[in-house]
């Protein structure tokens, strides 16, 4: 029996000892791939208007495939499985689930189109000044690559269904997050408009919020927020009401105000680094080995 | 898993020591997904195009379950099937006694860990569905055990339709094409409904949602025989209600009602009672049941797709109550309220089992003390089809039916219906072969002597797939009445539920008395004058009790007047006498 309301949260021992920390990933480097993967989810299901399909639940669809990629890695290593695949799988999996269902092509053309023109998004290219036009041939998915991916991508989807038991449901803070705000009769476009948006900062949170908090906890935290840069006055220990602990809100509001920073450091970490973010298993490899090379030289 | 075939791990670094998923101890990482390894299968329970189901054993358990694979129709394009994944997370999200338990998702792994292997569902082992039970020789239903599963089967839609509410409210925003129970749940066909030794019913198969969002067929395309493969979706149809097969979108919870009155009637009479062999079909029988289709009692009717072209069906009288009878007043009530036409007036679950049926006696019993019986799935139907498979077949001719399936009903003029044209179907006398394998327990004894026109049994295939005689006498459960033969039908009564009774029809209209709903009509299939003559009596007698207690005609007084009368009707129809009736022993309330 699965809880409507709650979601499965991860163990301290799943998040002491990921699968790719015992594999021989360093954590700066897991963390930063489960940010680059997030990002990527985000950006592409923007692409590909999932964002807007379900627009009684915004960002269902998108916010679901980041909680099943961030599942994913808790329970499988990222050496064998590809960022890229999974982030394939959870959007083509998600979108499923959420009755918007998305075609493995249009999945993989929308990603290798972000990972290869400049974007807003920053695991993009960096724009470069005085740079032309992309040619088509940079990001044009060929019929012999899309095989290979789509295959992937499909094997990649009963991974994760496999890692997880099957346990597919997903509880989203954001319909609690307005039935919450109407509650404290605040409701105003601009108090919702913001915790959403520190909502979604959380789905990059390196601390995982959505697989070790409660919805409730987010939304009461989002919210908290959200009516205090609103300079909205919201009655006094009002979390209480929505089973969130002070402590608990504390730390979520910490959180969730960090991504940004966070990000912005990850952004400048891999913004038009050379080699980018290793999306490909061989590239994860030759980026171990180089790091290794490089710790055992600081070591001499 | 993609392979690790380029740069592997180099020598430089530790070796991985244990498989990835599982922990420090041994122990998984998470449960809820094994290896079919951990299974003995033992062997094979059903199939179709729902995929295979296998009884197996846990290893380190020794708990019996059911392994439900997985079919990937379409795994290239489609990876994982979106009905599969629907069904998992609706099962997940259930816990009711008496709808299906999914234990655990099982992989069986093919070539080394690059292939995605086959998935199969664990359920617990239930020891019958309902469709082989009520195949089962050795098996006949007592009504306390009728009315203790029709609870138990009414809790379970109770408990969906309130959880799918609350659950999927929103989805129904989010996805105006879907409605409430469009969001997985389809009830009736009897082969999901599991049953096992202990008494306990369960609701399970939650995958065939899928087929209600789906547009229904173009009807009167049909041709004549239906297709092998079609089994499964043909089954599922004589289980759908009116408004679906005529093409409603924006339908409701109360689709499942329909299912439930289906099952309800199905468990007394042995076998499925609306089998239509194609959609248009199914809604002729529908309404040659129910009666024609009128704005009163089906408001909209002809505003529904599957409609169009259509200016009116019919006209059908009801015969629901007639045919039915043997379900004494209470059960006709109940069954007449799930088989509504108009989904607004059909009875919900809730109110379903406040029904006075589950408080007339004899009362439901207790799951507990039902009897059990030798495993029957639907696939043991095979055993008992071959059993009677080398029965005479009833006689050619001699039909004393033809007439209506001739003049009046889709079924005549379509062409679709093979059997159509008569030959060597109706009630013929004697017809039936008295060997009857369903005949042979002992408290059955007592209508078979009364009944040689019993039924065939097997009746589970659609109708085109076998021999004319033995489903055209099913087709009209009720026998067909050869004083129609000669007459024309009647006009359509509109709003007969409805109207105040009349006083005893006159003589030449007496065998169309089963449009009228007042009249209770244990008479419809009564072969001799003199029977009926009683039974016209006695009708009038109650219509007129009825009257004047300002009663609603189909359930009230009748109640207290016992179930020994509710055996005339469709089933003993032949005695001559209705001293027989009152002879018979208290306890005969098996269903033949």
């Amino acid at each position: 029996m699965v809880s409507l309301l709650c979601n499965p949260l991860a163990t301290a021992d799943q998040l002491g000892s990921s699968p790719s920390q015992v594999d021989g990933i360093p954590v700066d480097l897991e963390t930063s791939l489960r940010w680059a993967g997030s990002e990527l989810i985000q950006g592409a299901g923007i692409l590909l208007r999932l964002h807007l399909l379900t627009f009684h639940r915004p960002q269902k669809t998108v916010a679901t495939a980041i909680v099943l990629f961030q599942r994913f890695y808790l329970l499988s290593s990222m050496r064998s499985c590809a960022i890229i695949d999974a982030c394939h799988a959870a959007i083509f999996l998600s979108s499923k689930l959420t009755e918007h269902p998305a075609k493995p092509r249009d999945i993989i053309n929308v990603t290798t189109y972000l990972l290869n023109i400049p974007s807003p998004l920053p695991i993009s290219p960096a724009l470069v000044a005085g740079q032309g036009s992309i040619p088509p041939k940079e990001y044009y998915v060929t019929e012999q690559e899309y095989y290979t991916k789509r295959a992937c991508l499909l094997n990649v989807e009963t991974e994760i269904l496999k890692a997880c038991g099957f346990q597919t449901h997903i509880s989203l803070p954001y319909t609690l997050c307005i039935n919450y705000i109407q509650s404290l009769s605040v409701l105003s476009a601009e108090v919702v408009k913001r915790s959403f948006g520190y909502l979604t900062d959380a789905l990059l949170s390196p601390s995982l919020l959505y697989l070790t908090h409660q919805p409730n906890s987010l939304a009461v935290a989002a919210v908290y927020i959200g009516a205090r840069e609103c300079e909205v006055k919201l009655p006094a220990a009002w979390w209480d009401v929505f089973d969130c602990e002070r402590e608990e809100l504390g730390f979520l509001v910490v959180c969730m105000k960090g991504v940004k920073e966070f990000v912005e450091n990850e952004r400048k970490l891999w913004r038009g680094r050379k080699p980018s973010v290793p999306w490909e298993l061989e590239d994860l490899e030759v980026y171990l080995e180089r790091r290794r090379a490089l710790d055992s030289e600081a070591e001499v | 898993m993609t392979k690790r075939d380029s740069p592997g791990p180099s020598s430089s670094e530790p070796p991985r020591k244990r498989p990835l998923n599982t922990d420090v101890n041994g122990k998984p990482r998470f449960r809820g997904c094994d290896s079919i390894k951990a299974y003995d299968i033992l062997e094979k329970l059903g199939e179709g195009t729902f995929g295979e189901v296998h009884k197996a054993r846990h290893r380190s358990t020794n708990h019996l379950v059911a392994l439900k694979k997985i079919l990937m129709h379409n795994a290239k394009e489609d990876g994982f099937p979106i009905t599969s994944l629907r069904e998992i997370k609706i099962l997940k999200a259930l816990s009711h006694k008496n709808v299906i338990r999914l234990m655990e998702m099982a992989v069986e792994q093919e070539r080394g860990p690059a292939t995605r292997g086959t998935l199969y569902m664990v359920f617990p082992y239930m020891h019958h569905d309902l469709a082989g039970l009520l195949e089962n020789p050795d098996v006949t239903f007592s009504e306390p055990q009728i009315k203790c599963y029709m609870i138990q089967l009414l809790e379970g839609t109770k408990y969906l339709h309130q959880v799918f509410i609350l659950n999927f409210l929103h989805s129904v925003f989010d996805n105006p094409g879907m409605g409430i129970g469009g969001s997985g749940l389809t009830l009736g066909n009897a082969a999901n409904l599991l049953i096992d030794n202990r008494g306990i019913l369960q609701i399970a198969d939650f995958g065939l949602a899928r087929k209600f969002e789906e547009p229904v067929p173009v009807p009167g395309g049909g041709g004549g025989v239906a297709d092998r493969d079609y089994t499964n979706c043909v089954v599922t149809r004589w289980y759908r209600p009116p408004e679906l097969l005529l093409g409603e979108r924006k339908y409701t919870s109360a689709i499942d009602l329909w299912g439930v009155g289906c099952v309800f009637a199905e468990m007394y009479r042995g076998r499925p009672i609306l089998q239509g062999n194609t959609d248009m079909d199914q809604v002729i029988k529908i309404f040659q049941l129910c009666g024609s289709p009128t704005q009163k009692n089906m408001p909209g009717f002809d505003k529904l797709p599957g409609c169009e072209g259509m200016k009116s069906f019919g006209p059908f009288q009801r015969t629901l109550e007639g045919h039915y009878s043997s379900m004494g007043s209470a059960g006709v009530s109940l069954l007449s309220q799930l088989l509504k036409l108009d989904p607004q007036r059909r009875i919900n679950a809730m109110d379903a089992l406040k029904h006075e049926y589950f408080a007339t006696d004899p009362l439901p019993a207790k799951p507990s003390d039902l009897p059990s019986f030798e495993d029957s799935h639907e696939l043991d139907r095979k055993k008992f089809r071959h059993q009677k498979a080398h029965l005479p077949p009833a006689p050619a001719g001699g039909t004393v039916g033809i007439g209506q399936d001739g003049t009046w009903g889709w079924s005549g003029r379509a062409g679709e219906v093979p059997w159509a044209n008569g030959s060597g179907a109706g009630p013929s006398r004697g017809g039936r072969p008295n060997n009857d394998p369903w005949a042979n327990g002992g408290s059955q004894r007592y209508g078979r002597q009364h009944d040689n026109r019993l039924p065939p049994h097997d009746s589970r295939v659609p109708p085109g797939h076998r021999p004319g005689p033995d489903h055209r006498q099913w087709s009209r459960p009720g026998g067909l009445d050869h004083r129609e033969l000669g007459l024309p039908p009647r006009p359509p009564q509109v709003g007969h539920m409805d109207r105040e009774p009349r006083g005893p029809p006159p003589r030449t209209n007496r065998g169309n008395g089963g449009g009228n709903v007042d009249t209770y009509i244990p008479s419809y299939g009564v072969g001799g004058p003199d029977d009926r003559r009683g039974n016209w009596s006695r009708d009038w007698d109650r219509d007129r009790g009825d009257r004047d207690r300002g009663d609603r005609g189909d359930r009230g007084d009748r109640r207290d007047r016992g179930h020994d009368r509710g055996y005339n009707g469709g089933i003993q129809r032949r005695s001559s006498s209705r001293d027989r009736h009152r002879e018979e022993p208290a306890n005969n309330i098996y269903r033949r």
